[in-house]
């Protein structure tokens, strides 16, 4: 039997039996499908069980009732299985469609949801916007989806966090999250999260202001605490001001620039901030902030 | 499409299957436009594969039953595949996340639109039923919204020349100009416009958030936009100059969000930078924030070979003057 058709079989076993199957009743049920010695039968089931499962196949491990000595058997429980999503009509399915293809997600098989909806009869769309996704994003993903806490290792320190979104700015992930450690959000950097994740039984409760805390610049999130003052002049004062907001203290001076006073907890992401104004701005404070900056362009020198 | 392998195939089916049976003889080829299933391969799988497909005992009634005939197709008796897989999280909020990206930005686009919800909002709340949250567990953040998206889209559509006053940073100057808009994209959470410049007489890209003000003319482009050149959002890159730059290893995250950038790993500790230089002051804000660690290996011809010690002077004059 070519895998093809073995695979389908397998499927359709376990989909369509009410109770859990073991190993060798899964055998007896498809003829033709397993033939060889009892060994290398189950290293081929093994096998195939691994690759339906990374599929997305949910082929769930249970007791099998009235078994003694107790039996595990295996099934695909069609409530695991089968889509449960509301009836999308067309024209929806052809506008995320094209979504989808204006927002490309790099190394992810975006074809696969809109063939579950039933395919789509429309030509493909150039991409607006690139996104790079990786593995790691799966893990926190589903950390999300159940409320879970994670562990990880972020600076080489290990990390407890509830992870609150993940969001893509400005070219990088950031897995925005409350760290129990330092009892506060924090935005990590998902590329430069170390090793694997690891998720907890631990759940959480999301908080209230999230919307407030996601619109922040980066800078705001880091694990340093300092008072930065620092001018903008009246060529880049609007320019600033967007960025900034107004909320902030600032003060104008009467040559129309604006002295800036930011809480800054990550400086390299102000610094490169305030680079990007060249000559147009200036740190006033602190006196180590403004050494640190001149330090680092005597180096360019 | 190249030659799916049996597990893509499968998965494909587990789609394929549950839709031949909910229509009644669907034509095939309809089948392969929407699944993308090559139609030799469509066909050899529906009737030497799936006609072997059953539950025990196999007899012709626990098989599944597939009919060929007049390019149409019909599938029968597969009760345990009624239905399709169920969308997993990831999908579910990558799809979402990706709307509502677009949903915002046509939002920008279409501020005096009416009130009534397109096909992308009532795609996006049914998909939000899902599962509870998993439209708020991703975000794309395009591109911080500039307030004159709108305007600068309207005047692609229609060709107008606008006068806008952009800051310059490479001479660190707000200057005034005519502009022909052709495209907007968006690249690193910043949005851009390729236009014609009439006072440089060249296309030129513009960040956005540097225009300072707009003013639409009553004219209309006299140059036309070259399709072919602007097929491709990124192609254009490949005409900007090319700048070479050696950094820590360590260091990779800072230039990872460059545009059309390319990374070589030289040893454990280096990696070589090549990335296009759209302006001379982008390529100035990179090279002062990369910092001394950084090894300039190649400025473009078109800039001053001592560009970074030059422009850490000028910043550094604020400070000591």
């Amino acid at each position: 039997m070519r895998k093809i058709e073995r695979l389908l079989n397998l499927i359709s076993a376990l989909l369509a039996t009410e109770k859990p199957l073991s190993r060798h009743q899964i055998r007896e049920r498809i003829p033709g499908a397993y033939t060889e010695s009892d060994e290398s039968f189950r290293r081929s089931f093994e096998r195939d069980k691994d690759e339906l499962r990374a599929l997305g196949i949910p082929i769930s491990l249970e007791r099998i009732p009235g078994t003694d000595p107790p039996l595990d058997g295996y099934r695909i429980l069609k409530s695991d299985y089968e889509a449960n999503h509301p009836f999308l009509e067309e024209d929806e399915i052809a506008a995320l469609h094209l979504a989808s293809n204006l927002i490309q997600f790099s190394e992810e098989d975006t074809d696969s949801p809109f063939y579950k909806m039933g395919g789509v009869l429309q030509e493909k769309k150039s991409a607006i916007s690139e996104i790079p996704t990786e593995s790691s994003h799966q893990t926190i993903i589903e950390a999300l989806a159940e409320h879970s806490t994670i562990l990880f290792a972020y600076k080489n320190e290990k990390r407890e966090v509830d992870p609150y979104r993940l969001v893509f700015s400005q070219g990088n992930w950031y897995l925005i999250a409350y760290d129990r450690g330092r009892e506060d959000i924090r935005h990590f950097r998902v590329d430069r999260i170390e090793g694997k994740i690891e998720i907890t039984s631990k759940k959480f409760e999301l908080s209230d202001d999230l919307f407030e805390i996601l619109q922040e610049p980066a800078w705001r999130f880091g694990e340093e605490e300092k008072i930065v003052k620092f001018k903008v002049q009246n060529s880049h004062a609007t320019w600033a001001l967007e960025i900034l907001g107004d909320k902030n203290e600032i003060e104008e001076l009467s040559d129309g620039s604006i002295i800036f006073t930011e809480l800054v907890r990550d400086w390299g992401k102000f610094m490169i901030f305030v680079f990007s104004f060249l000559d147009a701005a200036e740190v006033l404070e602190p006196p180590e902030a403004r050494a640190a900056i001149i330090d680092w362009l005597e180096a360019l020198v | 499409m190249s030659k799916m392998t049996s597990l893509e195939r499968i998965k494909r089916l587990l789609s394929v299957l549950p839709w031949i049976e909910s229509q009644n003889g669907p034509y095939i080829d309809e089948v392969v436009a929407r699944f993308d299933y090559p139609k030799q391969e469509l066909i050899e799988d529906l009737e030497n594969v799936v006609f072997f497909v059953g539950v025990y005992p196999f007899t012709p009634d626990c098989l599944i039953e597939v009919s060929v005939s007049d390019e149409r197709v019909w599938v029968r008796y597969a009760d345990w595949f009624r239905q399709p897989m169920k969308l997993d999280s990831r999908e579910v909020a990558l799809l979402s996340a990706a709307g509502k990206a677009v949903a915002e930005f046509n939002e920008i686009l279409h501020e005096d639109s009416q009130d009534e919800l397109t096909p992308l909002d009532r795609a996006l709340a049914k998909l939000s039923t899902v599962q509870e949250d998993s439209e708020n567990f991703l975000e794309i953040k395009l591109a911080t919204p500039t307030k004159w998206l709108s305007e600068i889209q309207r005047a692609v559509k229609h060709s107008t020349v606008l006068e806008i006053e952009y800051l310059s940073t490479s001479r660190n100057e707000v200057t005034v100009r005519k502009i022909e808009p052709e495209k907007i994209f968006a690249s690193s959470g910043k949005w851009y416009l390729h236009a014609y410049c009439q006072k440089a007489s060249e296309n030129r890209t513009f960040r956005l958030d540097r225009i300072k003000k707009i003013k639409i003319l009553d004219e209309v482009s006299k140059t036309k936009t070259d399709n072919n050149q602007l097929q491709d959002d990124f192609s254009d890159l490949e005409h900007f100059p090319i700048v070479l730059i050696e950094l820590p290893a360590s260091d990779k995250h800072l230039v990872d969000s460059f545009p059309g950038v390319e990374i070589e790993t030289i040893s454990k500790e280096k990696i070589r930078v090549q990335c296009h230089v759209a302006s001379e002051g982008w390529l100035k804000q990179v090279l002062i924030s990369l910092g001394g660690k950084a090894e300039v290996v190649k400025i473009p011809r078109e800039f001053e070979e001592n560009i970074r010690s030059m422009t850490a002077k000028e910043i550094l004059k604020r400070y000591t003057s």
